[in-house]
């Protein structure tokens, strides 16, 4: 009996510790780690700024995205409301990999008419998970 | 030798009889489902993936509304996609092109009756929608803050998940049901 429940004891902390770590990692870090055995040697968030407020030929981030990651913004040319990009003040963002690579590609290209380095990514995406 | 052949012929039929068994279950198949795009096309809910792909910035509109052709079109120029970037990921792309042309809307039926072009891209400019919504003002729709724009079906239609635009079922933002 005591035998049982020690199993079923040790199965439920396993069952937790691996429904913790599905519910708990972050894809944020994970498509930052597969960017680093990509090649990029170092994320910088500073650069990732850099570039989220950097003028590509009439076209910035923060057109749609407006200037505080922490505010809701606006698209430029359809007027969808778009929600903050800040992991602080919302919750959803950066928790969705495909979501991510797939927003890095429309918004590179219609951004800075060409898809982002692997190196961009990642000094974007260090930035926007601090704020 | 004699029981290899034999075992050879035994092998061959059965083959035969499985591949038989096999094109007969997959023709009955696709006539189902041929059947089912013609009753259910403007009946069914739209999934949630497709909701989660293309509502993400706009209604997910529902196949129905335009012909096959249009949207293999659409989905072929994603890239450029009415001023915007709307590209998908392949196997994304792959789903949803899928949803849509399996579930397209015929010539000649609903919105796509006189129809002036074989694939056209924009639902409002097909004639029948134009002819559709020609009552309103624009104070009504494009004028209207909580509409903005003749794309937003959602903001005055209340069921076009089921494809559906009922008159009884419109509710326009500020001026209330549609009365004809």
């Amino acid at each position: 009996m005591i035998t049982a429940n020690r199993l079923s004891l040790t199965f439920g902390c396993i069952g937790i510790l691996l429904l913790g770590g599905s519910v708990f990692a972050a894809p944020a870090d994970d498509l930052l780690n597969t960017y680093l055995q990509q090649g990029v040697n170092t994320a910088s968030a500073e650069a990732g700024k850099t570039l989220w407020f950097t003028d590509f030929d009439g076209r910035r981030c923060t057109d749609c995205h407006g200037d505080a990651p922490v505010d809701a913004g606006k698209h430029v040319r359809t007027a969808k409301h778009i929600d903050p990009m800040a992991p602080s003040v919302n919750a959803l963002r950066l928790t969705d990999e495909k979501k991510i690579e797939k927003w890095f590609l429309r918004n590179c290209k219609w951004t800075l008419k060409r898809e982002c380095s692997l190196q961009e990514k990642a000094d974007v995406l260090v930035w926007l998970k601090e704020q | 030798m004699h029981t290899v052949v034999t075992r050879g012929r035994w092998l061959v039929a059965c083959g035969l009889l499985m591949s038989g068994i096999y094109f007969g279950v997959s023709a009955l198949g696709s006539v189902a489902t041929a059947s089912d795009q013609a009753t259910m096309a403007m009946k069914g809910p739209v999934p949630a993936g497709y909701a989660r792909t293309c509502g993400e910035c706009h209604m997910a509109y529902p196949p129905v509304l335009l012909p096959a052709k249009s949207w293999e079109t659409l989905m072929a120029g994603l890239e450029y996609h009415f001023d915007d970037n709307a590209e998908l990921l392949p196997d994304e792309h792959a789903k949803v092109l899928k949803y849509l042309i399996s579930h397209a809307g015929f010539e000649g039926q609903g919105l796509l009756q006189k129809m002036q072009t074989k694939a056209p891209l924009r639902i409002t400019q097909l004639p029948e929608f134009r002819h559709e919504h020609d009552e309103l003002s624009a104070a009504m729709t494009t004028g209207n803050p909580d509409v903005i724009s003749m794309s937003n079906c959602d903001a005055c239609n209340q069921d076009t998940a089921l494809a559906r635009f009922e008159e009884e079922m419109i509710d326009i933002p500020g001026f209330g049901p549609w009365e004809d």
